[in-house]
């Protein structure tokens, strides 16, 4: 039974793929192809016949067992960050970041050498800085935007009206990669690599922070001790992360409370009233200087985490702000912050 | 008679040559430098001439989608402010009117407040020809005031240029308190995304806002620029002009109609653009006259000039990444009207 | 021939009337005065004739034809009105001014005509102000001024010309000169002429007739030796003059007699005798 289908799927999968070869679309095809990938590896059929050859995969990828059925085939129609369908009609060459963490994780899945342009913001890894930066998008220079002629452009959520502009006045195809929570990255990540042909890049890199990401947490699970972590994003007006943000998660799985579970947004005004009835354990500050700073505060002193001294300043903002690749390295410094017995050098 | 007519007429020509100048450098100059020519040579080829393209294509799309819509809708907004300021001034006898005196801007900036606070985010068409609901409902808070206004300022059939300009002011100040109140109520990002808007900026503009914008322009312009005969025998004084057979009430309604239409559609698509529709009739004054049928045509192709100009001047500065157009008018035109004004009191004492 | 007729015009604004039931024609070719003291209605039957303020009760028929059917272009065609002072604020030439006059007569659409501009020249050469005709308006004198707000006046090639107070501002001089081109106009040219007068003497030596109105009414009416009285000038303005005979044209002038006015104080008793 098994056979018969298999054979049935690998014979419509060459037709249309044959047509779409000759310059028509196929809804069917994409869903043979949705359909197919899920199946996993094995199943595929060689050839597809859009005129893609095997793309180069970043390092790593050509492990064994994964095999041509990792290429997207195009044109593909993938559910965005914004939960909107983006068809993609081709493999993008040239591709437009315009957020840091995109930018990340673009590098990440090993396609840094298609972008065309960044944000002034976008400055990790090094090689991002040796791409043109499209400015700092307050406001947004739509000339140079345009100038880059991109043919794929990678947005946070943010922006509708800068997003509907350059679809519907300029023509350009958007893709919304902004998450919010580590569910939200691993499936965003997966199918960013997706659109851009790296799609076996993408999977081992979420395996990756996966794995880690559970083991962090498995090693969490026994222990009954979880600290009252408050998050402090600015001082004043004071603003901290909510549920519903990566911060609220990381601290979550790295086995501690958000003492701001109370919170209305992930990212929340919080009075200072209520910052003492919390009462956390620990106090986190975007930085060492922030940490300072706040063990300084007038009001703060009858907080446990102020009088036992426990606040603490990230060492790079950037870990836990940008939701991308190094989101893990964010879950780790909490983890370590949190239970250093459990996870010190 | 002739002397003045010959005037006009060149005066009329030279802000033409100005403001193709104007456009061709505002074309050129931005982020991304065209030449001139290739300026010049761009927009032929899409009026069907030839050039064989020896640039960039993504200079087409640069000048055609980014940059000319600004020029466009710049050029064609300020053309009805300054035309509609010069109405008004020959309309209240008075060199300091200016179009928002009949509440208009104020209305129109109410109607941009509330849409802003409470109804972001619910485009009206879809695709291309979408428009938010903050133009729409500061056009419409636009009319509304000045229809109230003329409410207010009417005795039955009769309105008076004064009672006019009194409601005007209690109706403009009434409107910036409740934008105020808007602003103290709603979030922050609301706030800042109305103080940026009253600011007035072409940052926004494409060639379906423009394509918005012409009917309302065209009717205007087309209307105002017929009443330059009455306008002139209406500065000899209402009574006197009543005695020359001019409809006098006809006239008012039709001067201060086709007025607001210009400055509500102005306001709604580009903010607040103060000055100009003060400051170009009074200086076009200086050079053809009194006579609106002279006045009001060369003041809206001076005001394109002005306009283009200061945004291409705006555009170009450095380490200012993109200032508010109607700030740069503000603060260049206030200054320069000071120059005016002393220009003017000086030599009588 | 009746080039105006008013028949028991009432008219006010918006409180007790100003004129009621007034009654009075002119006949074409005309010089009617006007006069009466303030507050009699004078600035009022002008306004009302030209259109500006409605009746409460009460018509005015120009040339025979009710002014409530007439737009204001067609009454423009046949009045003109010159007004005491015209505040001009914009710095037109002479000729331009003069031009507006043509404004009821030139279609909307359409520019000014060989006719229109014939009919400046003729107002301008008429008024002898062609020589000012390139000055700027607010360059001359209150005179000069008045003289060519009348070529305005004529350049709308009115049947019926009225002046409201035109002498009010003007020296004896620019008085004389002034009314002395309207009667001539009058008189070469057959138009008819409605003067407002504040000044009775200057009434008397221009018109043919005298209207004197009090509280709105006419109180009488004829040539200026009937109306100029020492009874009608008592009762109307309750001032005592002396009426004499002009030894030049045999015209009633009024002599006003400076009056000892008492003491309010003393005759109050006051104060120490």
């Amino acid at each position: 039974m098994k056979r018969t289908v298999g054979s049935l799927l690998i014979l419509t999968l060459f037709i249309t793929a044959l047509l779409a070869g000759c310059g028509g679309q196929g809804a069917q095809q994409q869903g043979a192809e949705r359909q197919g990938a899920e199946q996993g590896s094995g199943q595929q059929a060689a050839g597809t016949g859009s005129g893609q050859e095997a793309a180069e995969l970043g390092s790593g990828q050509q492990a064994a067992g994964i095999g041509a059925g990792e290429e997207t085939v195009y044109p593909v129609t993938l559910v965005d960050g914004d939960g909107r369908e983006v068809t993609i009609q081709a493999e993008p060459q040239r591709i437009l970041s315009l957020g840091p963490s995109i930018t990340e994780l673009v590098f990440a899945i090993g396609r840094g050498d298609r972008l065309v342009g960044r944000t002034d913001w976008c400055d990790y890894p090094d090689a991002a800085l040796d791409v043109p930066s499209v400015g700092s998008l307050f406001p947004p220079d739509y000339e140079r935007i345009l100038s880059t002629e991109p043919d794929l452009v990678l947005m946070l959520g943010g922006s509708l009206e800068v997003r509907e502009r350059l679809e519907q006045e300029y023509g350009l195809t958007t893709f919304v990669v902004d998450p919010a929570t580590f569910e939200e990255l691993y499936e965003e990540a997966v199918a960013l690599g997706t659109a851009l042909n790296a799609r076996a890049a993408a999977e081992a890199m979420v395996a990756e922070i996966k794995a880690e990401a559970d083991a962090i947490s498995t090693k969490v699970l026994p222990i009954s001790y979880r600290p009252r972590v408050f998050y402090q994003v600015s001082p004043d007006p004071l603003y901290t992360a909510g549920p519903g943000s990566f911060i609220d998660d990381m601290i979550r799985i790295a086995g501690g409370i958000n003492a701001a579970a109370d919170a209305e947004s992930p990212w929340a005004p919080y009075s200072v009233e209520q910052l003492v009835a919390a009462n956390p354990d620990i106090i986190v500050t975007s930085s060492p200087a922030m940490a300072e700073e706040a063990l300084a505060r007038k009001g703060w002193e009858s907080i446990t985490a102020v009088r036992e001294g426990r606040v603490i300043g990230l060492p790079d903002e950037d870990i836990v702000v940008r939701p991308g690749p190094r989101l893990i390295e964010g879950l780790r410094w909490f983890a370590e912050t949190l239970h250093p017995g459990l996870f010190g050098e | 008679m002739m002397g003045r007519e010959a005037r006009g007429r060149r005066a009329l020509a030279l802000a033409a040559a100005a403001l193709a100048v104007a456009v061709v450098v505002a074309g050129a100059v931005g982020s991304v430098r065209i030449p001139p020519a290739d300026v010049v040579k761009i927009l032929l080829n899409r009026l069907g001439a030839g050039f064989a393209p020896d640039w960039p294509r993504t200079w087409e799309a640069i000048l055609w989608d980014v940059r000319l819509p600004r020029v466009a809708m710049g050029a064609l907004v300020v053309m009805g402010l300054s035309v509609a300021g010069a109405a008004y001034q020959g309309l209240f006898r008075n060199p300091l009117a200016d179009p928002s005196v009949v509440g208009a801007s104020a209305g129109a900036s109410l109607g941009a407040a509330a849409a802003i606070a409470f109804l972001d985010g619910v485009p009206l068409l879809p695709g291309r020809w979408a428009l938010g609901p903050v133009p729409l409902c500061a056009f419409c808070g636009g009319i509304a005031a000045v229809l109230l206004v003329f409410r207010l300022a009417s005795a039955g059939r009769q309105t008076s240029t004064v009672s006019l300009l009194l409601a005007g002011m209690v109706v403009s100040s009434v409107a910036s308190s409740l934008v105020s109140l808007i602003m103290y109520l709603t979030s922050s990002q609301a706030r800042d995304a109305i103080v940026f808007w009253l600011m007035g900026g072409l940052s926004g503009a494409n060639w379906w806002k423009v394509g918005w914008l012409l009917p309302y322009l065209a009717a205007g312009l087309g209307l105002l620029l017929l009443q330059g005969r009455e306008l002139n025998a209406f500065l000899l004084g209402e009574e006197a002009a009543l005695s020359m057979g001019v409809d006098v009430e006809r006239l008012k309604r039709r001067v201060l109609g086709a007025g607001s239409l210009l400055t509500a559609a102005a306001v709604a698509f580009c903010g607040i653009i103060s000055f100009v529709g003060l400051i170009v009739p009074h200086l076009v004054r200086l050079i053809v006259g009194p006579d609106h049928r002279w006045l009001m045509p060369v003041s809206a192709v001076t005001g394109a000039v002005v306009l283009v100009a200061a945004d291409t001047l705006a555009r170009s500065l450095p380490w200012f990444s993109e200032l508010p157009v109607g700030l740069v008018m503000s603060l260049t035109g206030g200054p320069f009207f000071l120059f005016l004004l002393r220009r003017e009191l000086l030599p009588r004492g | 021939m009746t080039m105006l007729r008013v028949e028991s015009l009432t008219v006010g604004y918006g409180g007790p009337p100003v004129l009621r039931g007034l009654d009075l024609a002119v006949a074409r070719g005309e010089f009617l005065a006007v006069v009466g003291p303030n507050g009699s209605g004078k600035s009022t039957l002008v306004r009302t004739v030209i259109g500006a303020l409605a009746p409460e009760s009460g018509r005015v028929l120009l040339d025979g034809c009710d002014l409530r059917r007439l737009r204001p272009r067609e009454v423009a065609r046949k009045v003109a009105v010159v007004a005491q002072e015209t505040a001009v604020g914009f710095d037109f030439t002479v000729a331009e001014v003069v031009a507006l006059g043509r404004t009821p007569h030139i279609r909307p659409l359409r520019g000014e005509g060989p006719r229109d501009r014939e009919a400046v020249d003729e107002a301008l050469r008429l008024t002898g102000t062609a020589p000012l005709a390139g000055r700027r308006i607010t360059a001359l004198s209150g005179g000069e001024r008045q003289r060519v707000m009348v070529a305005r006046a004529l350049a709308q090639e009115p049947q019926l010309l009225i002046l409201d107070e035109p002498t009010a501002h003007l020296d004896i001089a620019q008085q004389v000169d002034l009314l002395g081109l309207v009667r001539r106009l009058n008189r070469t040219r057959g138009l008819t002429v409605v003067a407002i007068l504040h000044d009775l003497n200057l009434a008397a030596l221009y018109a043919d007739r005298v209207v004197m109105l009090k509280d709105g009414r006419g109180w009488a009416d004829g040539p200026p030796g009937e109306v100029l009285t020492e009874a009608n000038i008592q009762a109307v303005y309750g001032s005592r003059v002396r009426v004499v005979r002009h030894p030049v044209t045999g015209v009633p002038q009024v002599l006003l007699l400076a009056r000892e006015v008492p003491d309010p104080l003393s005759a109050a008793g006051v104060g120490s005798d």
